[in-house]
Order: structure tokens, then sequence, then C-alpha cells
């Protein structure tokens, strides 16, 4: 197709006005957070312009420390979780016939785009004493009386992990629906039983695409935020938490900035090697 | 076993596992009396009445359709002119504004709202309704981007090429060719777009949450300060609508080659 | 001067030239075929002529006027794709009307128009049907009546007969050949098929590498080959390489042959066609003795590898498949070449 440029500049309107909206309401903001993370805070949401590193100095706190294994803790134990489970889930989906696929793509769309408190309440409920399965371990006689087990950390994880792994499938079924069919059906071929073809198989040859997943969703459950104040205790917030609380709450957007950058320069250093992974993926 | 019979039991617990919490919702919202209790007591859709009934509910419910559909039109009126430019001219620096598009969607949502947050208090617009609209508009640009964009890569360059030989000039291929053919994938990418604002409830919060209340908000406020069915019954409706819009974009586009899939 | 003419054209992608030095012209009412191999540069010369692409150096003239810099939707040509380039959302009828459409013409005469383009491919009655509804062949004759619904100044077809199974193919090779014949329009069609070029063309223009090799008449381009490129690509070529000696002599591995003309002194490199060989037994004054290395029938032919220690290939002879071949394999033979047959190469 003739790929050359537009001959004129009003050929390049249809770049430039989403170009300026970008900008103007995405790099601007952002770029302004990053300034005020450096500015005094005088409370009540009021900061001065001046700068100096005293927000950042206030990270290197046991505040900050216990936000730090709170937010990673949950991460990385929600990651592992979920890839056990929606690895062989994606793999056994991309083989299943179209019509199953498309039953659970809209399924876990469905579920990945819920309302975090929506969920966060659907889980509270089933964990609740009154309306939970405690009932159902008492009916079946595995428990002499209800109980609850939310809030907790056990609560807030699988609240979590519900959450995970439809993002976890929708980032592995496109690689797995890509990958050559033939390849397994020579090892089958050649005698392999198909559940000794997925472990010596499958997994060895997406190796590369588990990590990367696996890293996708410890940026995605770093953004939760609403599960850890329903299901979980004050000591289990995390850092998206911490952000809007201090200010929303301690009106402290200075410092709330510094936070938020800091959760920034994480997530891109993730992503960055998620990106270093793909190229060695695609040059091997 | 086969891989059928491994599909079939792990397919069938994951399916139980994950309908579960949902299930006990629509249980205890069609309870009979006014308590969170599972298995529903009496059977009474009342609940149901009262999400459009009283004004708070309806109202939120409201105030999240507005929202959505207005940031969801305003989403794909960016991201179609980028995604077009990008696909008729392919330069090479158009994919940094592309990124720049994606950027918001890739990092954590809190980011996004503290960002705005900060934005529309200094340029002393913090607390204007409509703020809402542009801030979800920029979150979820991404996903009209990456759906148009899928959708411009599938079609075939010799198409407009041909066009062009009869005599059309950019504007009528546009109108003529390229856009009945990318079609399914501006409605998904809308419906996309819609289904996130509507759930949406971070960015929404810090931005208008002091003066306008979503359907999230109130639900999460309710979760704070009382239980009352109607949350249940509100939630149960969100989960149908999610369903319902994501089954007609399945119904009236291929879903496995909109999120990326190769058909083996 | 009237008709379609480039000038030392040049196309480059980065450091790659995917067109050296293009000149070529053409009178109107031709057709001209554009042969060569995948990658030769016989697409993006079309793709330029229509306007699709854009040049590095060089004009294109049409009827004297420059065109080189006139977008594609201004030249009035007819283009068929090598994916045909239907458009799916339309029906048989839509697409064909798309040009008249896109220009305003009134209901009545884009369904006119329809009919007659129709009934011109031998189609009619499908305008309602979708696309997906027609076989390979008929979408062909489709897209050829689409492109003709301009009555263009030029017809340019981009190899859009490679999909189809062999017999289809020859069929619409005909077809196309009539239809440019009946409506004298100026057709320019890229392929890789020979069989395809000698079948419709006024005129080859064979390419490789992105360089004209020969332009010429079909028949000229297989009888006198200007290169070995050209011997080789049209048809089977036995490619043979001597000494000049005195008085014609060649002298070739396993004999000698007998070329009028030849200077003496020096290599000699000539083509020669199978057909154009015979197998003797006894040695002549123009023959070259070899085994006989496989035979095969191919039912209207019969085809001789005849080995030659010396040559990197084996000599091919074709004989008629009723002629009695007294050799078998292994057996020692002599290959006359008749010197009249030969091509002496650059």
């Amino acid at each position: 197709m003739n790929t050359s440029r537009p001959q004129n500049l009003t050929g390049y309107v249809p770049l430039i006005l989403p170009a300026v909206v970008l900008v103007m309401f995405f790099v601007v903001p952002f770029g302004s957070m990053i300034l005020i993370s450096f500015y005094k805070n005088l409370g009540g949401g009021l900061y001065e312009e001046i700068l100096n590193l005293d927000n950042y100095r206030r990270l290197i706190s046991p505040f900050f420390v216990g936000l730090l294994i709170a937010s990673f803790g949950l991460a990385l134990a929600v990651a592992a979780i979920s890839i056990v489970i929606a690895f062989p889930f994606s793999y056994l989906l991309v083989n299943s016939p179209r019509s199953t696929q498309v039953v659970w793509l809209i399924f876990m769309l469905s579920i990945l785009s819920l309302s975090e408190s929506i969920i966060g309440f659907a889980w509270s409920t089933i964990l609740s004493r009154t309306a939970g399965v405690s009932n159902l371990l008492v009916f079946l006689g595995l428990l002499d009386r209800p109980a609850s087990y939310a809030p907790g950390l056990g609560a807030l994880i699988a609240g979590v992990v519900y959450t995970a792994i439809p993002y976890a499938v929708l980032v592995l079924y496109p690689i797995l629906s890509r990958v050559d069919p033939h390849i397994e059906e020579a090892a089958r071929t050649l005698g392999t039983s198909p559940l000794r073809t997925f472990f010596i198989v499958v997994l060895p040859m997406q190796r590369n695409t588990i990590v990367t997943t696996f890293l996708m969703i410890l940026v995605f459950t770093l953004g939760t935020y609403l599960m850890p104040q329903i299901l979980g205790r004050p000591q289990h917030w995390t850092l998206s938490v911490a952000i809007s609380d201090q200010a929303l709450m301690q009106s402290n957007i200075p410092f709330a900035a510094a936070l938020a950058v800091f959760l920034v320069i994480v997530t891109l250093l993730i992503v960055g090697t998620v990106v270093l992974f793909g190229r060695k993926e695609n040059a091997s | 076993m086969s891989q059928v019979a491994v599909r079939r039991i792990f397919f069938s617990v994951l399916a139980l596992l994950m309908s579960a919490p949902l299930l006990v919702v629509l249980g205890v919202s069609v309870n009979e009396r006014k308590s969170l209790t599972f298995p529903p007591q009496g059977f009474n859709l009342s609940w149901y009445l009262d999400l459009f009934r009283l004004p708070d509910w309806s109202g939120a419910l409201l105030n999240s359709v507005i929202v959505a559909f207005l940031s969801a039109a305003l989403a794909v009126a960016i991201a179609f002119p980028l995604a077009w430019f990008n696909w008729r001219y392919r330069i090479g620096w158009v994919k940094g504004i592309l990124a720049i598009g994606l950027m918001p969607f890739l990092l954590p949502p809190v980011i996004t709202a503290l960002g705005f947050l900060s934005f529309w208090t200094q340029t002393g617009f913090y607390g204007q309704a409509w703020t809402v609209v542009i801030s979800h508009g920029i979150f979820l640009v991404s996903l009209p981007l990456v759906s148009l964009s899928l959708g411009f890569g599938s079609l075939d360059d010799s198409l407009p090429e041909a066009a062009a030989t009869m005599g059309a000039d950019n504007k009528v291929i546009l109108k003529t060719i390229v856009f009945p053919l990318v079609r399914p994938y501006v409605i998904s990418g809308f419906a996309f777009a819609f289904v996130v604002s509507l759930n949406e409830y971070l960015v929404a919060y810090m931005t208008v949450g002091a003066v306008i209340e979503t359907l999230p908000m109130k639900i999460f406020n309710s979760l704070r300060y009382g239980y009352t069915p109607v949350m249940a019954s509100a939630s149960v409706f969100f989960v149908a609508l999610t369903v319902i819009i994501f089954s007609l974009v399945a119904r009236f586009g291929d879903l496995p080659k909109l999120l990326g899939a190769h058909s083996k | 001067m009237s008709g379609l003419a480039i000038h030392q054209l040049n196309k480059a992608y980065g450091p790659v030239n995917a067109l050296s030095n293009i000149s070529l012209s053409v009178a109107n009412g031709q057709f001209v075929c554009l042969l060569g191999p995948s990658g030769c540069g016989k697409s993006t010369l079309l793709r330029i002529i229509a306007g699709l692409e854009a040049t590095t150096s060089g004009k294109v003239l049409l009827d004297g006027k420059d065109i080189t810099e006139v977008p594609a939707h201004l030249r009035d040509f007819g283009m068929v794709f090598q994916s045909l380039a239907l458009f799916p959302h339309l029906t048989v009828g839509e697409n064909i009307a798309y040009p008249l459409r896109i220009r305003g013409a009134s209901k009545e005469v884009q369904d006119r128009e329809v009919q007659r383009l129709l009934d011109l491919v031998h189609l009619p009655g499908v305008a309602d049907r979708a696309i997906t509804q027609l076989s390979g062949g008929q979408r062909q004759r489709i897209a050829i009546a689409r492109a003709l619904a301009l009555k263009p100044k030029l017809f340019l077809l981009d190899e859009p007969m490679s999909a189809l199974d062999a017999k289809l193919r020859e069929a619409m090779q005909v077809e196309v050949k009539r239809l440019q014949q009946e409506l004298g329009i100026t057709t320019f069609l890229v392929t890789h098929d020979q069989r395809e070029a000698m079948t419709t063309a006024d005129l080859v223009v064979v390419m490789s590498g992105g360089v004209i090799q020969q332009i010429a008449p079909p028949v000229e381009i297989y009888r006198s080959p200007a290169n070995a490129f050209v011997a080789d690509f049209i048809g089977v070529a036995n490619l043979i390489e001597g000494d000049a000696k005195a008085g014609g002599r060649v002298v070739v591995p396993g004999g000698q042959v007998l070329i009028d003309g030849v200077a003496a002194g020096g290599k000699v490199n000539f083509s020669v066609r199978p057909e154009d060989l015979t197998l003797q037994s006894a040695a002549g004054d123009s023959t070259v003795a070899g085994t006989v290395a496989f035979i095969r029938h191919l039912g209207s032919s019969l085809e001789v590898n005849v080995s030659v220690p010396g040559l990197a290939k084996d000599l091919i002879v074709v004989m008629s498949p009723r002629e009695h071949l007294p050799f078998d394999l292994g057996d020692t033979v002599n290959v006359h070449v008749p010197g009249s047959a030969c091509v002496v190469l650059r």
C-alpha cells in the first residue's frame, strides 16, 4: 500500500488532535504528579512549591517497609497461585471446541471487568458467617457451627486470585493459541502420554510465556485497591490503598505522589523485563 | 485419562468455584427478609425493584451509565483517528504516541487516578462532574486503541488500493470501505470501554467521588456502612449487564480473534 | 506519442534497488506481459504505473503527458489485484457499481452498467449475490468487470490468475485476451507463468533483479532469447559453452557444433531448445556424444536426458512419442545439434 506521508498539514490532523488530548490529559497530569512529589506538604491538600526530597526520605521508614511487604507479598502469592491454575486452564481452553472457548472468554472477560466492590462484596458474603460456605460445611457435618472467614489474609488472597485468573487467562490465551499443534502431535506419535507431553514438551516450551505472564499478574495485582479494604485488615493494605489514603484522607498529596512515583518505577521495571523477555523470545 | 476427560473435570471444578461467589450474591438478592442469609429464606424480587425505585440507587445507576457512555465515546473518538493514521501511513514515531495511549491502562489505576486528582485540583476544575468523563475517557483509551489496531491490521491492504484505482480519495475510501469493515472493532472497542467504565471505582472516586456517586461507589459505601439487599440486586444486575454486553460482542464479532488469538 | 512510456525509472526501498533504469514504450491497444520470477520487480513496476507506489526517480508518461505525480485515484486506470480485492461487505452488483457510485451516477445508470458488465464477463444475473457465494473463477470475472466499469485508459492485472487451478487458469487467460481484443484496451499483465505470457501477450517484458532483460513479442523471446537468463526462464533451454575455432566450428565437451557466423577465438555461449535436438548412433560434424541418463514419457512428448562428460547439466532432447527410440538407459548416443537452431548469447 502507498504509505507515503500526508501531503499537507491538514493530513496530520487525525494524528495531532488525539496526540494533543493525550499529552494534555495524561502526560501533563503525570508530569505534574512527579513534580508535586518534590513539593513540601502544608496539610489540608495544600503544598508549597519548594523542591525538596523530604517525601522520598519518608520512604525509608518502617511504615513504608510494611507497605512493601504487604503489597509484594500479596502480589507474589497471587501471581503464583493464579498461574498454576490459569496456565493449564488456558492450555486446555485453546484445544477445546470453539463454542466452549467463546463461553469461557465471555465469562472471564466479565469477571475481569466487574467492579472490585462487587467482587469484594461477593467474596465477603460467601465467606461470611450467615450466608457463607461454613453453612454448607455445617450441613455436611464437617463443622459444628458457622464461622466467618473474612476479613483475613486468606480471604484477601482468594478474592484477588479470583480477579487475577481471568487476567492471566486473557494474557495466555492468545499466546497459546499460536502454538503449532503439530509439535504436540509429534510428541504424541512418538509415544508420549498427554500428561507427560504437557510436562516435558508444553511447559518447557512456554517457559518465557510463564515468566512474562507471572510478571504481568504482579503488575495487575499491585493495582488492586478495594479488595484489601474489603477482604483484608489494615496491615494488609497495599501501596495503592496507601496512595489514595494519603491523597484523600491525610490530604498529603506530595507524599502520595512520591509513593506513586515509586510504584510507577517498580511497574516500569517489571514491564521492561517483560518486553526484554519478549524480544529474546522473538530473536530465538 | 484423555485430554477431554481432564478438561471436563478441570473446567467443571473451576466453573463451580468461579461462579460460587456470584451465585451466593444471586441467592441473597432474592431473600424474603432484609438480612444477609444463604440459602435464601423465601423468594422476593422487590430488591430489584428497589434498585430502580429508590432515588439514591437509581441515581447511582444512572450516573454510572451516563459516565460510561460518554467516556467510552470519548475513548473511541480519540483512538479511532490515531489507529487509522498509524495504519494508513505507518510512520515509526507514531507508535510512540500509541504507547502513550496504552500507558494509563498498563500502570496501576491509582497512578492515573492521582495524576487526575492533582491535575483537576491545580487547574481549578476539581469537583466538576464532567471531569470524570475526560478522566475515564483517557484512562480507557487503550481498549478501543487495541481493538481498532487489530481491526485495521486485519484489513487486506489491496481493498483501499482497489478503491483508489477506481477513483476514491482518502475520505471516500474511509467512508465506503474502511469504516464499514472495521465497524465490528469500533463497536467492541466501545463495548469494552463502556463495561470497564461502568465498573471502575478508583479513578471515578478520586476525581468526582465528592460530588457524584456511581454504582460501584454506592456498593462499596453500603458495604462499609451497613448491609442492604439492594447491594446484592445491584451487583447481580451489573454482572448480568456485563455478561450480556460481552455476549453481544461475541455474537456480532469474532471474540477469540478480538482477543488476539490465531485460529488453528 | 500516444501510449504509455516509462523513462529511466528507478525505485529504491532504503538501500535496496527494486527497479533500476527501467525504460519502456507501449503503443495503445497492446497487451503487455511483465514476466519474471518472484521478487524481480514486476509487481512494483505495475504498482508504479497504477500510481500506488511512488518512484525514486524517472518518469511515467501517458499519451505524452507526465503522470508520475498523479495520485492513483485520479489516473482512471482499471486494476485487478492478486487477491482480487473484492469488497466483502458489498454485493456483486455493488462491487461493480462502486466506481460509478462514488462519482454520483444515478441508480439507473449503475444498474444498466452492472448488467452490461456482467454480460461482458458472461455472468448475467448474479448482481444481488454476496461475494462469498461465488466460486474462484466467478470472483475473477467480477473483479475484471469492476476494473472495466470506467472504460479505463489502461487495464492492469497483478497476477490475478495465480490462485486458480490449471484448467480454469487457461480458460481465464483466453477470456482476458478475448476481452482485451474486443475492447482494444492497453493492458499490462504481471505474471511469473511463461505459458500465460505466451498465451496473452503482444509484447513480453522479461525482468530479473529489477532490470529489464528483454522486450519482444513472445515468439521472438522464445526463439531468440537475449541472454542466458531469458533462455533459461522461458521454456527449457540447453545452455552450452564452447571454444570458437575457424569456420564457425565450436568445440564443446563431447564433440563440436557448427554455427554460422561465429568468429574464431574465445569462448562462446549458446542456447538450443530441446525440440531442435535429435538422437543418432553415429557421430556427425555437429554432434555431441553422451550417455542416456533418463527417459520419460510425458504423454504428448518423449523426453530424454543425455549426460555429457564436461557439461554441468544433462542435455534435454524432446521428441514425438510416436518415434521409436532405439536407445536404452546407459547407451552411448550422439546428439545432433543443428547450428541454425542455436542462439549465441551475449
